[in-house]
């Protein structure tokens, strides 16, 4: 993973989250009848991470994990409940609304679905032009043309002149997403969240646009969030990868450790599941942990994962476990990590912390302290 | 494994409309099956792959409609090899359809989670096949072997009461795969079955559907677009692209050794999780469209290996590779006397 | 920008349909395509024209005459009533008055409908609430006492005022779709994407969600006219309103008033419900059409999480892999 932060030379940290949270509140109305009282999804629950200019950062994580939300947080299409959200240092105040269009200039999201994060019936101009206008970036209808096509280039979607008056319905999935990733670039934001961009597309588009991707971290130097569930394309893609499971972070480090010595039971299980045809026939193990995603409205005590997990022990069920480092910015929340455990998957001793879901940027740090 | 043939699928073509401006969504497939064994059908959007199971039980809807070919069916006999005999499912009678479907063939649909009806408990819904095609069992019986069928799949059975709403999405996944397997069916079609699950409940069903495949010994053709689940679960394999078989063999054989560049270009669209970290590129340019195909392969606008004849006409699905594999077929004038020998997997 | 420009546009060769997809701007277009909605459209055209024309060709209908209860002949192509008048006349007089209450009533009713459904899906909270509680009240009671009671304050009113009164009664069913739509194309991505792209809440409702909304009001508009036609009647058979103001149902209520059923004089009573059945088939038949294209078909992908898109189902509703 990239060096320490802020040191001559590397990465500069551009947004940084701190013990997110986000609950929901339920409407069922079922629920409020059977038990009195304010009843909450818990979403999020205590996230933290820092985003680098030039640097993609992965969330992991399947359906009901919050990566989601807690992407929409960033982007702010959802607020917070507790925590703080940093932007190069500095905490925007929300409550006026000139704050927050300076935020959205700065962070920018694509959605899963090409097909619907298109307005069916404006064409590619309209969509790229309104960032324009709405941000003064263009002054008049020619000039937002003009830069439109620049954007079209800039993803390589070309022959731009062609492209440019066409309608949603008229393009295919790979091309609209295209589209998405142009319209998010028009404000020249430092940060952009994707939120699962390619997994509704055919498999042989994603590489290409994953690959767009890439290189736009690297040639316009944006702090990548990759929200996604498939771990490989994580590993493929991004120098970090954060692994969520029912609204928290279990595991987190640089992509290569993460997916080659999983610390985490949960992360051992998706990295078994994960469909790998390169492996030699015949060794995968069978699924041990049968069961499904704990409820978010009360999730189990202590560690959430405790349900399912093969190796559960009975402090799982009492207390969260605090981060275990193993080393190089890579820590996971188990206690079979900590001392005194009988089955530590990992052969290095770790440090315990004192806080919970501490920062990998903190990890580094006190790494280089160490 | 039987080495017996169970369906036969011989050029089949199905086009969407009629007339000059007609869509050829599947052209001249030819397939076998064998009992027991699990074909994997791969494909992207528009290569034919969905349409074709719709063919071949006869689920077609206007203007969808079957233009040729013939889709014959080994059944057994009740008894003895006497009784065996092959059908056309394609001229089969409404009657005859109606017994067929279901009892020797099951589908299990894209997103069938969704296609359990929202307003009926499961039993009700596991019983309902059972009603249609032995309405001489008796209420008890159904109800137990409802039960029996959703142990079977591993979910617990005081869910028979349960409504699809308050199950989750695997849990619903499993019901209609219980519900394929009511009648006990020798074949089970599954498009995108595992699709819209997470990757652990993906790798549960998966599990299951092979304990249940060695119990019973049904075939199963599985449709995905992800071909790398395909090469980890699956005895065969055909490629589709734009509405034609490109590819068929052995798994193993066609992840090893892919024959034609569309299946190397899909295998190696795959990031892998373990091994070298490599970087990958896709395959260039866009899906085809059906309605203005070019003439000669329809793959050679994007292929890094295209010829002069690719252009001019379309290849033959011919014998590739090592000759003594013998199943092992591809769509691609590089395994012909006409084009370049294929090359022993560079482009892995 | 136009946004209900309707000429066609070819999709691009790379769209992965095999089929032409709907096209949201070209709707108009494609409804006229459909036979029913040509068919309804005559219909419905050739009634406006019998209303603007139609009474320069025809007598007097007020004008009573000595011949009672006469059959349909070459001088009373319909026949007379029991004082002698021109069926004819009274026939298409009358058509005016349908046509404008039934016209005037759905825009007025439409008008309220948008702003209290859009109002409602968008201000939630508290707002939606009042306005949805508001919306059903009005749905609960019964629309045809609750327009006599008020027409019967506006006593002897004209057909405006008669307008205004139906609109207040047919006004909350569209409302009610129109906020279900409103929410549901709230959560789109598109939605979404425009918020976090910067656009203003207004520019959001009236740019983003209500161009998506316009084949669905389309839709409610002419199945407001329908109703709003039928209550009229309504009203004037039971003698609501001028009695003296020629319209359909006012044929009616003087022909149930003569016993002309008992007399046997179907060519009263027959006409008017004829042409009041034809105008609303007309009506109805092009509400088919827009329908069509008002329903999910522009809006194919439902919401579950999961749902692949590139595996939506066609126009014509078969898979497209």
């Amino acid at each position: 993973m990239s060096d320490a932060s802020g040191t001559s030379g590397g990465p500069v940290p551009v947004l940084e989250v701190e013990s997110l949270t986000k609950y929901f509140p339920v409407r069922d109305a079922s629920v409020r009848l059977a038990r009195p009282g304010r009843r909450v999804v818990h979403a999020v629950d205590g996230v933290s991470f820092t985003l680098r200019s030039s640097t993609a950062v992965a969330l992991v994580g399947e359906s009901g994990s919050g990566k989601s939300t807690t992407g929409q947080v960033v982007s702010h299409l959802e607020q917070a409940t507790s925590g703080r959200l940093l932007f190069r240092g500095a905490e925007p105040r929300f409550r006026r609304r000139s704050v927050i269009k300076a935020y959205r200039r700065q962070v920018q999201m694509i959605f899963q679905d090409p097909y619907s994060s298109l307005n069916p019936v404006h064409s590619v101009a309209y969509h790229l032009a309104r960032p324009l206008r709405i941000h003064g970036l263009a002054k008049s209808g020619a000039e937002a043309r003009q830069q439109a096509l620049q954007l079209l280039e800039r993803v390589h979607l070309t022959p731009a002149q062609q492209i440019i008056d066409k309608l949603p319905h008229e393009l295919s999935g790979g091309q609209r997403q295209r589209v998405a990733i142009a319209r998010a670039l028009a404000v020249q934001p430092s940060v952009l969240v994707a939120d699962e961009p390619v997994s509704m597309l055919d498999v042989s588009v994603r590489l290409s646009i994953l690959n767009l991707l890439s290189e736009l971290v690297t040639r316009s130097e944006l702090a990548l969030l990759y929200i996604t569930h498939d771990i490989a394309s994580a590993r493929y893609f991004a120098e970090e990868i954060l692994v969520m499971y029912a609204g928290q972070v279990l595991e987190a480090g640089p992509a290569e450790k993460v997916t080659q010595s999983p610390a985490h039971p949960y992360t051992q299980l998706l990295i078994s599941a994960a469909p790998n045809p390169d492996a030699a026939a015949g060794t995968r193990p069978k699924m041990q942990s049968p069961g499904e995603a704990p409820s978010l409205i009360d999730p189990p005590s202590g560690c959430r994962f405790h349900p399912r997990c093969p190796h559960a022990m009975a402090i799982c069920a009492e207390k969260e476990p605090p981060a275990f480092r193993q080393g190089g910015g890579h820590w996971a929340a188990c206690w079979l990590l900590g001392d005194g455990a009988t089955q530590p998957p990992q052969p290095s001793a770790a440090r315990q912390t004192p806080r919970p879901a501490a920062s990998t940027e903190e990890c580094a740090k006190e790494q280089t302290d160490a | 494994m039987n080495a017996e043939l169970l369906l036969e699928v011989s050029g089949l073509s199905v086009d969407y409309g009629s007339g000059p401006g007609a869509v050829h969504a599947v052209d001249r497939v030819d397939l076998a099956f064998r009992r027991g064994e699990v074909l994997g059908l791969a494909g992207e959007s528009g290569s034919g792959k969905s349409t074709l199971a719709h063919a071949m039980t006869r689920l077609l809807r206007p203007p969808a409609v079957v233009t040729g070919g013939s889709v014959r069916y080994h059944q057994r006999g009740p008894a003895s090899a006497a009784g065996d005999r092959v059908v056309d499912i394609l001229a089969m009678s409404e009657a005859q359809l109606r017994r067929f479907r279901w009892e020797q063939v099951a589908v299990v649909f894209q997103s069938a989670m969704n296609a359990l009806n929202p307003v009926i408990d499961v039993r009700s819904q596991l019983v309902d096949a059972m009603r249609a095609h032995e309405p001489r069992m008796s209420r008890a019986d159904r109800n137990a072997r409802a039960a029996e069928l959703l142990d079977l799949v591993g979910v617990s059975t005081d869910r028979l009461r349960s409504y699809p709403h308050q199950l989750s999405g695997g849990m619903r996944q499993r019901v209609m795969i219980a519900m394929a397997l009511a009648l006990n069916p020798d074949l089970v079609i599954m498009d995108e079955p595992t699709t819209a699950l997470d990757v652990v409940t993906q790798r549960q069903i998966l599990e299951k559907l092979e304990e249940l495949r060695v119990e019973f010994g049904f075939a199963t053709v599985f449709i995905t677009h992800d071909l790398s689940l395909l090469l980890d679960i699956a005895d065969s394999i055909a490629i589709m692209y734009a509405g034609r078989i490109v590819e068929t063999g052995p798994a193993k054989r066609v992840h090893a050794e892919p024959a034609h560049p569309y299946s190397r270009g899909l295998i190696n669209s795959f990031p892998p999780l373990t091994g070298a970290r490599r970087e990958l590129t896709g395959i260039p340019g866009f899906p085809p469209d059906l309605r203005a195909l070019p003439p000669g392969c329809p793959f050679a606008p994007r292929c890094g290996q295209v010829m002069a004849i690719c252009r001019e006409q379309y290849p033959p699905l011919v014998p590739a590779g090592d000759p003594g594999e013998p199943g092992h077929l591809a769509a691609c004038w590089l395994n012909t006397p006409q084009g370049a020998p294929a090359t022993e997997g560079s482009l892995r | 920008m136009a946004v209900l420009d309707a000429s066609a546009v070819e999709p691009s060769a790379a769209s992965p349909s095999p089929f032409k997809a709907t096209r949201p701007r070209g709707w108009v277009r494609n409804a006229l395509r459909s036979a029913k909605v040509r068919v309804g459209l005559g219909i419905v055209v050739f009634f406006i024209l019998l209303g603007i024309i139609g009474p320069n060709f025809v007598g007097n209908p007020s004008v009573t005459g000595p011949q009672a209860f006469a059959h349909p002949s070459a001088h009373h192509l319909l026949g007379t009533t029991d004082t002698g008048q021109d069926v004819l006349a009274q026939l298409v007089d009358g058509t005016n008055v349908s046509l404008i209450v039934g016209f005037v009533s759905s825009v007025i009713a439409t008008l309220i409908a948008i702003a209290i459904g859009l109002s409602s899906a968008f201000l939630g909270g508290l707002w939606d609430e009042v306005f949805s509680t508001i919306t059903n009240a009005f749905l609960v009671i019964p629309a045809l006492p609750l327009v006599i009671v008020l027409a019967g304050y506006l006593h002897g009113a004209g057909t405006l005022a008669v307008a205004v009164v139906i609109a207040a009664t047919a006004w909350p069913w569209t409302a009610r779709i129109l906020r279900a739509q409103t929410l549901s194309l709230r959560r789109r991505d598109y939605v979404r994407a425009a918020r976090v792209v910067g656009e203003s809440a207004t520019r959001i409702i009236w740019f983003e969600i209500v161009p998506n909304e316009i084949p669905l009001i389309a839709a409610q508009f002419l199945i407001t006219v329908i109703y709003a036609i039928l209550i009229q009647a309504g009203l004037a058979f039971l003698g609501v309103g001028s009695v003296t103001t020629w319209s359909w149902g006012t044929m009616l209520y003087w022909a149930q008033n003569a016993s002309a059923l008992a007399s046997g004089a179907w060519w009263w009573f027959v006409p008017p419900g004829l042409c009041l059945a034809l105008l609303g088939t007309g009506l109805a038949l092009m509400n088919f059409g827009v329908d069509e294209i008002a329903n999910p078909r522009l809006s194919a992908v439902a919401k579950p999480s999961r749902r692949r898109g590139r595996f939506r189902r066609s126009a014509a509703g078969v898979p497209t892999s």
